[in-house]
């Protein structure tokens, strides 16, 4: 029988071994990898410095600046609201009192208005009187040369007119009142003096027809056809 | 041409000091490239990346670092990504289940003629190229590179669990393909 042992591969050996094998250089080889590495662009890189640099030589004097200029302004800041604040107290208690409040009177105001109605008013009334609705009654039986008289007799009762109107206390009703009151004194007239032309014609007409009449031919004198039938 | 210097000439876009850059560090880059990639034509393209990827970070480094161990962690970062973003490649692969070891038991006993640290690097190399991506990511990271299983899972962004759990089936499919290797498969 032949003798076998284990097969074992001494580790430490190979790795001599391996670790000292050397590829020949074969210049072939590297054309390509030449090409290659053209194309490579190497630029040195921006470094940041570390951290513990940065905290030593820039954060820890920012920050004890930053510390001093909040202190400082700190207290000038709330020495200026501290001041503030004792002046505004003082100038509360020197504005304490409140205006008072301003009260105008305006009687003269008022009063001119009045007085101008009072004096433009009268006018109006002087027809819604009774009176010359008398005059109208009168007018009725007069001619047109009497409504002359009847308007100059309006304008005369003017002083006790005024009275009236005083009582109304500036209405101004009075300008409805005098048209109607005109208008329905003049249609009074109007109506009449249309009856009259009526009646005139009227006249006229049966004078007329009597005229005709009698300057026609009498119906005696009209030769009266008989028909044959 | 001081080191500072050299940098500066890089970061101007200056040609022969980029491949200047990648010649020194072409072999053991390109080396892990070949551990990290399933196949060697893969590695070309995972190398052009990754360098391009180094150009691009050259502004981040800083004078105090080490050069080459900046190269080196940005590249193999920019290899996890790599092998990341090709996510069907990864995550699909992994569900494969090593359930072979009753199958194949004679794999893993050795007769005293074979020894299997006697292989050839590239033979390695090939053995690891065959492990499934999840697979060779996490015994590159945590056997060949020796880093901790937490830092293994923290770049790969996978659980403690699943991280052993993959290293254990890692090993056992790189002593598989090992084991066919020798046998000449």
């Amino acid at each position: 029988m032949e003798d076998k042992k284990p097969f074992h591969i001494d580790e430490n050996a190979l790795r001599e071994k391996l670790l000292n094998y050397h590829v020949s250089f074969n210049p072939a080889s590297l054309d390509f990898l030449e090409n290659e590495i053209d194309h490579i662009k190497t630029s040195i890189p921006f470094k940041l410095p570390e951290i513990k640099k940065i905290l030593q030589f820039s954060a820890v004097p920012v920050i004890i600046i930053a510390f001093g200029f909040v202190a400082y302004f700190g207290f000038n800041y709330i020495k200026d609201v501290s001041e503030k604040s004792a002046v505004k107290k003082d100038t509360v208690i020197t504005t304490a009192p409140p205006p008072k409040p301003k009260v105008e009177i305006k009687n003269e105001e008022v009063k001119a208005p009045v007085v101008t109605t009072a004096s433009v008013t009268p006018e109006a009334p002087k027809k819604d009187t009774i009176e010359p609705v008398a005059t109208t009654t009168t007018v009725h039986k007069q001619t047109k040369e009497t409504k002359k008289i009847g308007a100059e007799q309006v304008v005369t009762p003017k002083k006790e007119d005024t009275t009236q109107t005083t009582n109304l206390a500036g209405a101004k009703p009075d300008s409805i009142k005098k048209v109607a009151v005109d208008t329905a004194s003049t249609s009074k007239s109007k109506d009449s003096t249309t009856k009259k032309k009526k009646k005139k014609k009227k006249n006229s007409d049966v004078t007329d027809d009597i005229r005709q009449s009698t300057q026609q031919p009498n119906s005696a004198d009209d030769e009266v056809v008989v028909p044959n039938n | 041409m001081s080191r500072n210097e050299f940098i500066q000439a890089c970061l101007k876009n200056d040609k022969t000091a980029r491949h200047q850059l990648i010649e020194q560090h072409y072999g053991y880059l390109m080396g892990m490239c070949r551990r990290y990639a399933k196949s060697n034509e893969q590695a070309d393209t995972f190398f052009s990346q990754a360098f391009i990827d180094i150009f691009k970070r050259l502004p981040e480094y800083e004078d105090s670092q080490d050069l080459n161990v900046w190269i080196k962690k940005t590249f193999l970062s920019s290899l996890i990504h790599q092998l990341k973003s090709n996510r069907t490649e990864y995550y699909v692969t992994t569900t494969a289940r090593v359930d072979e070891k009753k199958q194949h038991s004679d794999l893993f006993h050795q007769s005293e003629q074979e020894d299997p640290n006697n292989l050839l690097v590239e033979d390695y190399i090939k053995a690891l190229q065959k492990m499934p991506c999840s697979f060779r990511a996490v015994y590159n990271l945590h056997v060949i590179e020796k880093m901790d299983l937490k830092e293994t899972c923290d770049l790969l962004e996978i659980n403690e669990d699943s991280a052993k759990n993959t290293l254990e089936r890692a090993r056992h499919e790189f002593s598989k393909n090992v084991k066919l290797k020798m046998q000449g498969y």
